[in-house]
């Protein structure tokens, strides 16, 4: 077999004298923790994880975050921003590539690499794309016949490129006291919405904020349940939150490490409590930190809960993500090494959203498109 | 090596050292590459394997042989009688003798691997060299790879401060 020779003076076989075509195929299979720790072996290995080309077809992490944030001294009194933290792609956050339309659109979600976005002219006119590649596809409107109330802004984006080419979007239906009636599911596999009705408990009130794990789409209620149904409408589950968690306290979920995580108020709102859920098919929830409200802010005398926003936690990390309302910034709180960091500063203005990012550099199997034609 | 039996279509694999091998046809779509040139009516005769020796394509239609779904290849484990469960067992077992082979021997098996795109073959060669990777020291892992860290002292600094949680 052909060998390149030049590189190594030795006579044993070595990795690199693979083509780099295989040698990334097989640092594909590795851990994303293991393949950063290639990254320090030397620069050959580093150029060659960090090639464009190869980044495609290796696993990805967060590399930053989407916010708007509103001033009412400026015009338009919203912006929209990305705040990479380290790792590529930068992206342009006006999503230039869309149709215009779609000019001024807002972020209704993100979920592993694609967003959710509404036009701001048309409220009614939603689409779905993935800006690392710059695809993107209009869902069709509701059905007319979707009679119930429809609660506003509950519209959920749900993908997960391990799973699944396809996406969901899910938009939460509302009887009276905001109860949940069902959920308007749309597949891009079948291309059409579906109303399910819900198989939660009849009195289930639901937080806006959900999260995506082991195929099922789980939100935080008001009975003290972190509620979940899958992507078919047909599995609907409940189980308690951690044992201990005031009925008062809301907590936020997040997936990390492979795992589901509750984050929530403890103590009298001054410190903040990680459970995580290590068997999925349990309902034991196992304490992993407790931190304060002054640790996280890096702050002196008192900090109250309303100073910060947990946004989520890191995907592959033992990292808590914030913002800072006082000191205007983005910041990680690292859980093995009880330090909190600033990531960046979100400037003028004060945040209204924000969603964690984890780029999709390959997507030719998840039903989008480049042009517009083809689709208005 | 197969051998002929009676009503299975046969194909003749050459190496680029002259060695002919016969193998059932079943055996070589194990094969994706293999398998594609049959389909396109490209394999009559003989397909000429370029780039993969005698030695390690006989190794890698043993390892077709061994894993070719049903049929009756290489007996008893591959019969009717063995329950899945067992079958997967006996074959992981045969897998771990398989890849017994020193460094070189490996890594001219992943290549062919990758040409002949034989997916459950390059997943277990390239195995070895994942757990090295994952379970060692940046140290141990430039030892695996032969290689010398060519940093400069502040680039290194910066990317392992980067990274540091993948050291943690």
């Amino acid at each position: 077999m052909a060998r390149r020779s030049s590189r190594k003076t030795k006579l044993q076989t070595v990795l690199t004298d693979l083509p780099d075509a295989l040698i990334v195929e097989i640092l594909s299979r590795l851990p994303l923790k293991s393949l950063c720790c290639c990254k320090c072996v030397d620069t050959h290995w580093y150029c060659l994880i960090s090639h464009p080309e190869h980044l495609k077809k290796l696993p990805q992490t967060l590399s930053g975050f989407f916010f708007d944030t509103e001033d009412i001294g400026r015009c338009p009194k919203v912006a929209r921003h990305f705040a990479n933290i380290g790792e590529p792609p930068q992206i342009d956050p006006s999503f230039p590539f869309l149709p215009p339309e779609f000019e001024l659109v807002r972020l209704e979600d993100c979920c592993d690499g694609l967003l959710l976005c509404c036009s701001s002219q048309h409220p009614f006119r939603r689409l779905v794309c993935n800006p690392a590649t710059e695809r993107w596809v209009v869902l069709p409107a509701l059905p007319a016949d979707s009679s119930c109330v429809a609660q506003e802004d509950t519209f959920h984006l749900v993908f997960d490129r391990d799973v699944s080419s396809h996406f969901h979007v899910f938009q939460i239906v509302l009887k009276d006291w905001r109860r949940v009636a069902g959920i308007n599911m749309y597949s891009s596999g079948t291309g059409s919405w579906n109303f399910m009705e819900s198989g939660w408990d009849s009195d289930s009130t639901i937080c806006d904020r959900c999260v995506f794990h082991q195929g099922m789409l789980h939100f935080v209620s008001a009975q003290s349940t972190v509620v979940s149904v899958d992507v078919e409408g047909k599995k609907w589950r409940a189980i308690s939150v951690p044992e201990g968690v005031e009925r008062s306290e809301l907590g936020f979920l997040a997936r990390s490490q492979g795992h589901l995580h509750y984050m929530v108020h403890t103590g009298i709102r001054q410190e903040v409590s990680i459970w995580c859920l290590e068997k999925y098919d349990s309902d034991e929830w196992t304490l992993k930190h407790r931190v304060s409200n002054n640790k996280l802010l890096n702050a002196r005398g008192k900090v109250y809960y309303y100073e910060y926003y947990i946004i989520s936690c890191h995907p592959d990390r033992s990292l808590i993500c914030y913002a800072n309302h006082r000191d205007k910034t983005l910041m990680a709180y690292d859980i093995d090494r009880e330090e909190a960091c600033v990531l960046c500063t979100f400037g003028r203005g004060d945040l209204i959203s924000c969603f964690p990012y984890v780029p999709l550099l390959s997507d030719s199997s998840v039903p989008l498109v480049v042009s517009c034609s083809s689709v208005l | 090596m197969a051998t002929r039996e009676a009503g299975k279509k046969m194909i003749m694999l050459k190496s680029p050292d002259g060695m002919e091998f016969e193998v059932e046809e079943a055996v070589a779509m194990e094969s994706q590459t293999i398998r594609k040139m049959i389909e396109d009516d490209c394999a009559d005769t003989a397909i000429l394997i370029p780039n993969i020796n005698s030695k390690i394509l006989s190794r890698v239609i043993e390892y077709c042989n061994k894993h070719v779904p049903t049929t009756g290849a290489t007996g008893a484990a591959a019969s009717d009688t063995v329950a899945p469960a067992a079958l997967a067992e006996d074959l992981k077992i045969w897998d771990a003798e398989f890849i017994k082979v020193n460094r070189a021997t490996r890594f001219d098996l992943i290549q062919a691997a990758s040409y002949l795109n034989i997916k459950g073959l390059l997943d277990l060669t390239s195995q070895t060299t994942i757990d090295t990777i994952s379970d060692n020291s940046l140290e141990e892992i430039r030892s695996f790879l032969s290689t010398k860290n060519d940093y400069l002292p502040e680039e290194e600094q910066t990317i392992r401060r980067e990274n540091q949680w993948a050291f943690q």
